[in-house]
């Protein structure tokens, strides 16, 4: 049973009242309340609250936790083995030849890096490049790098060390990042930047009219925000990027779409007096002052447009082209995560890996449907939802009587109820 | 307006040759050691003096792993100019040149013109690629070559104006400025038909501006 089911929504009542205490001390003892507590549903609140997770100390914590990392295996370096015949110098494969490339310019990315020394520098490149390598050799066949994939993992890196990341970035791979690194990207960039269009046109119509009209529906102006999480494009790593990763990291995997529209609703004014033609607007785009963002101005705005759209009913109301493009892997469709409806089932760690979508495909397995089963409700159910309707049907009251009610499966209920309602 | 001609161009070529830093020195005189990799596609505007006429360039910088052709591929097409880099101290990056031009001639019709750079060239004792088997390269392939240095400064600029003359003389070619408005020249959307007519070879004559030959 989830642990997060009912309290801890509101922070814990011994973080309040403490007046002495400053804001962002508060928030720090909040943190550490409901990670004590194990409670997802506490830090998804407090992704989104001022200072976010705080200090690369706290997140190393809470991160591995979102990430259902245990934090043994934090220190476990067994990862490294996977890299036993690797020489870095010699890579083999334009795979690898291109990430040893990227990797050789990075570690320049953010304001923490302007005066790194050349040694520090080096190492963390070498790190970067032994988590990656590892990550994609324990999934072969399954992962393929793209360029950006680097920025996210050097995030990791600036949190934990290099176990840590390997851990955490493995998860985040697996269960956040599937749709990127797992299908060429027309099958996965491309259906999600669809897919991000669609929420523009929900929230705000005439943005997405003028983004439409200069011949930039597809969005490819935001391609490095969808692949790095925004890693590649803001310049404060611990204002910015950090904390915008506390929230997608505690978020449905949609999170992030919400950010890129929160961003460009942010930016509407620019965006409906520029002139209508692809350059001026990508132009107009890739201007945009990002190092001026506020993140927790950003994040609430966000949070406010998933509000508005919640993940599941923007999904839900997909025209089918859009939503049948979308991988049914895809993580979209599988929040929550195996560990936050099993917390604290340490026993279930080690297969986690095999839980992930990609893994599991399209394959049936009552265990797995019953702690997992927004799984069922991928592309291809909506397919026979479209069809005929009555097997999907089944397969969701079948869920609705295996499922146990909780917080997080609270999301699942309001996805199947107007599923029903449709018929 | 404020141009006589536009001209679309569209930087390709293996991830690490230097597509970014050349932009970066050509449009902004600019050069730093902590270069990035290109996510998708970079863009942006210039303007020159060619000949007394002011050419406003859209020049689009792509990302260079495979991967992202589905993206970059949609920026061929309609492009005037096909700017293909390589590393001069990277073999590999050379022997992929047929590849993007394969790849690039899917896309692009016969009057785009197409040029190969070998940048890097600031740095000879690496140099694993030499100047005259680019160009006799370049030769075969009916296109004009020349070797760059982002780093130096090095034809840069030359590249680009060489680039430049070569298209305006095609267009006045095909008729006094039949195609050079912004909606029409350079303008062009991703929506546009695809040509799959192959246009190799379309820039033979290009050679005599760069050292092609």
């Amino acid at each position: 049973m989830a642990p997060h089911s009912t309290k801890g929504r509101r922070r814990p009542q011994h973080a309040q009242g403490r007046t002495s205490q400053t804001p962002e001390q508060e928030q720090v003892r909040a943190v550490q309340a409901a990670l004590a507590a194990r409670d997802f549903a506490a830090l998804q609140e407090l992704a989104f609250s001022r200072f976010g997770f705080c200090s690369c100390e706290l997140r190393r914590a809470v991160w591995q936790f979102l990430l259902g990392v245990n934090p043994e295996k934090g220190i476990d370096s067994s990862w490294r083995k996977l890299l036993a015949d690797v020489d870095q110098d010699v890579l083999d494969g334009k795979e690898a030849r291109v990430m040893q490339a990227d990797v050789q310019r990075s570690v320049y990315t953010w304001d923490v890096h302007s005066g790194i020394r050349k040694s520090a520098r080096s190492q963390k490149r070498e790190q970067l490049l032994d988590v990656m390598l590892a990550i994609l050799r324990q999934h072969p066949g399954k992962l393929s790098y793209f360029q950006g994939f680097h920025d996210i993992a050097l995030v990791f890196l600036e949190v934990g060390t290099p176990s840590q990341a390997f851990h955490m970035v493995e998860r985040l791979a697996l269960f956040h990042l599937s749709d990127q690194l797992c299908c060429p990207f027309d099958k996965g960039l491309i259906p999600l930047l669809g897919l991000l269009f669609c929420l523009l046109e929900r929230v705000d119509a005439a943005v997405a009219t003028a983004l439409r009209e200069a011949d930039c529906a597809e969005l490819h102006f935001a391609v490095p925000w969808v692949l790095t999480w925004f890693a590649h494009s803001l310049p404060r790593l611990h204002e910015q990027v950090m904390r915008l990763f506390d929230c997608l990291l505690a978020s449905h995997p949609a999170m992030l779409l919400y950010f890129a529209a929160a961003l460009l609703l942010h930016h509407r004014d620019t965006i409906l007096t520029t002139e209508r033609e692809m350059p001026e607007m990508v132009s107009a785009l890739q201007k945009l002052p990002l190092g001026s963002l506020d993140a927790d101005e950003w994040a609430s705005k966000a949070r406010q447009l998933a509000k508005q759209v919640p993940p599941e009913e923007l999904l839900r109301r997909l025209p089918p082209a859009v939503r049948l493009a979308l991988p049914s892997t895809s993580p979209l469709f599988h929040f929550p995560h195996p560990w936050m409806v099993s917390a604290g089932k340490a026993s279930a760690e080690k297969d986690l890996s095999a839980l992930a979508p990609i893994y599991r495909g399209g394959s049936s397995g009552l265990a797995v449907r019953r702690s997992y089963g927004g799984a069922l409700l991928d592309n291809r159910s909506w397919g026979l939802l479209l069809v005929g309707g009555l097997f999907s049907s089944g397969f969701g009251l079948a869920l609705r009587t295996l499922c146990l009610p909780g917080t997080l499966t609270g999301s699942l209920w309001r996805w199947l109820g107007p599923r029903k309602a449709k018929k | 307006r404020d141009y006589d001609h536009l001209f679309k161009l569209v930087l390709i070529g293996d991830s690490g040759a230097g597509k970014s830093c050349l932009l970066l020195r050509f449009a902004d005189d600019a050069f730093t050691e902590s270069y990035i990799t290109t996510i998708g596609v970079d863009f942006r505007f210039k303007t020159i003096p060619v000949d007394k006429k002011t050419i406003k360039l859209q020049i689009w910088d792509t990302a260079g792993q495979e991967r992202f052709r589905t993206i970059t591929s949609a920026y061929y097409r309609g492009a005037d100019g096909i700017i293909l880099v390589y590393d001069i101290c990277d073999r590999e990056s050379f022997a992929h040149v047929d590849e993007w031009l394969n790849e690039v001639n899917r896309y692009v019709n016969e009057s785009t013109c197409k040029i190969l750079i070998g940048n890097k060239c600031d740095m000879e004792s690496e140099r694993q690629v030499s100047t005259e088997e680019a160009k006799k390269k370049a030769d075969d392939l009916g296109i004009a070559y020349i070797e760059c240095s982002a780093k130096e400064a090095t034809n840069v600029e030359q590249a680009f104006q060489m680039m430049s003359a070569e298209l305006i003389e095609k267009r006045q070619k095909q008729g006094a400025g039949g195609r050079s408005g912004p909606s029409a020249g350079g303008g062009v959307g991703l929506l546009q038909p695809k040509n799959r007519e192959a246009g190799k070879g379309s820039c033979g004559g290009l050679g005599s501006c760069g050292g092609g030959d």
